[in-house]
């Protein structure tokens, strides 16, 4: 395990480097994404909430292989070149935006609706109740289950491993083939993955527990 | 578009069944054995057995905290090292099964924590 280290270091230095960057990319945008769509479909219109629903039933229903394979295979065929890299980012970014819409709608509808009569009563538009009195007290209420979302974000990066995105788990696959020790490549490759969802995971029970 | 229906030809529905086959297969059985053991870890853990259930609640973070491919790549190239060598279907299924229990897991754990709360603060106000 330690010759994997010493002999591999490189690539697994920019697997994880990879791996960091790809998860960094798709949890901002699909945290965009997401919200933009949990507003949607909390919204009273109902073409909005037809469009959301449908959005998010799909991207959560297919397995993220395939909305990443459709990018790799299919996109750069008919309209735009992309790379490996770019296309696991936005399947990985799609796929993610919908649970995390999911995730923030929950947390919308958890919020009092006293709280929204409230302000609108005061004078706010519908918009400015849902910028100032709504969203902030439903992002508080759903910091721990986004947590969870981002940690299988991260885990679910290792997709970019089938469209040569050159991530963590894609160099495993390169050094265990070259080395031929499969365990201990897979160990060593465990226990980067583990060095950023672990403390990530701790954190988020830490922040349970005191938000609880 | 002619493309897309050509690609619904005899030949390749017949691929494609197939492969819809296994995917039950594996679904079906990874729940069934996900479910089970993920009670048998959960109560494990609930009960507070003094090392087995630190040692299960590690393992379990451990596992929960790990790319599902990678556990299956494990599975399957890395197990036959230890002499134990399982066909494609079954280390997906032991892979899946391993990470399922973990949310099963969590999933028992909480009700069971709620059950506790309301078992034991439910009469209070009722009485």
């Amino acid at each position: 395990m330690i010759s994997i280290f010493q002999n591999y270091g490189g690539e697994l230095l920019t697997g994880l480097g990879q791996t960091l960057l790809c998860s960094i990319i798709a949890l901002i945008f699909a945290l965009i994404i997401g919200s933009a769509f949990a507003i949607m479909e909390t919204m009273p219109n109902k073409a909005a909430r037809i469009i959301a629903r449908v959005y998010i039933e799909v991207f959560r229903n297919i397995p993220l292989l395939v909305i990443t394979m459709f990018f790799y295979v299919v996109i750069p065929m008919y309209i735009v070149k992309i790379s490996g890299f770019a296309s696991g980012t936005i399947g990985l970014t799609l796929y993610s935006s919908a649970f995390i819409a999911e995730t923030v709608r929950s947390g919308i509808q958890s919020v009092d609706p006293g709280q929204m009569e409230g302000a609108r009563a005061n004078g706010l538009s519908y918009w400015q109740s849902m910028r100032y009195i709504i969203l902030p007290q439903a992002f508080r209420y759903v910091i721990p289950p986004l947590g969870n979302q981002f940690i299988n974000l991260v885990k679910n990066s290792s997709v970019l491993a089938f469209v040569a995105g050159f991530d963590l788990m894609y160099q495993a696959n390169v050094i265990a083939s070259d080395s031929l020790k499969s365990m201990s490549t897979y160990l060593c490759v465990g226990l980067l993955y583990l060095v950023l969802t672990l403390p990530l995971s701790y954190y988020m029970r830490h922040l349970e527990k005191k938000l609880a | 578009m002619l493309t897309v229906l050509g690609a619904y030809s005899w030949v390749n529905i017949r691929f494609l069944l197939e492969g819809a086959w296994v995917t039950i297969l594996v679904s079906v059985c990874s729940i069934v054995l996900s479910y089970i053991f993920g009670v048998i870890l959960g109560i494990v853990r609930y009960v507070k057995i003094k090392y087995l259930s630190a040692i299960v609640g590690f393992i379990i973070d451990i596992i929960r905290n790990l790319p599902l491919i990678l556990i299956i790549f494990f599975t399957y190239f890395g197990l036959p090292h230890l002499g134990f060598k399982p066909d494609p279907i079954w280390a997906s299924v032991i892979a899946w099964r391993s990470l399922k229990q973990r949310w099963l897991l969590k999933l028992f754990e909480q009700e069971s924590r709620r059950f506790r709360l309301v078992k034991w603060k439910g009469p209070g106000p009722m009485a």
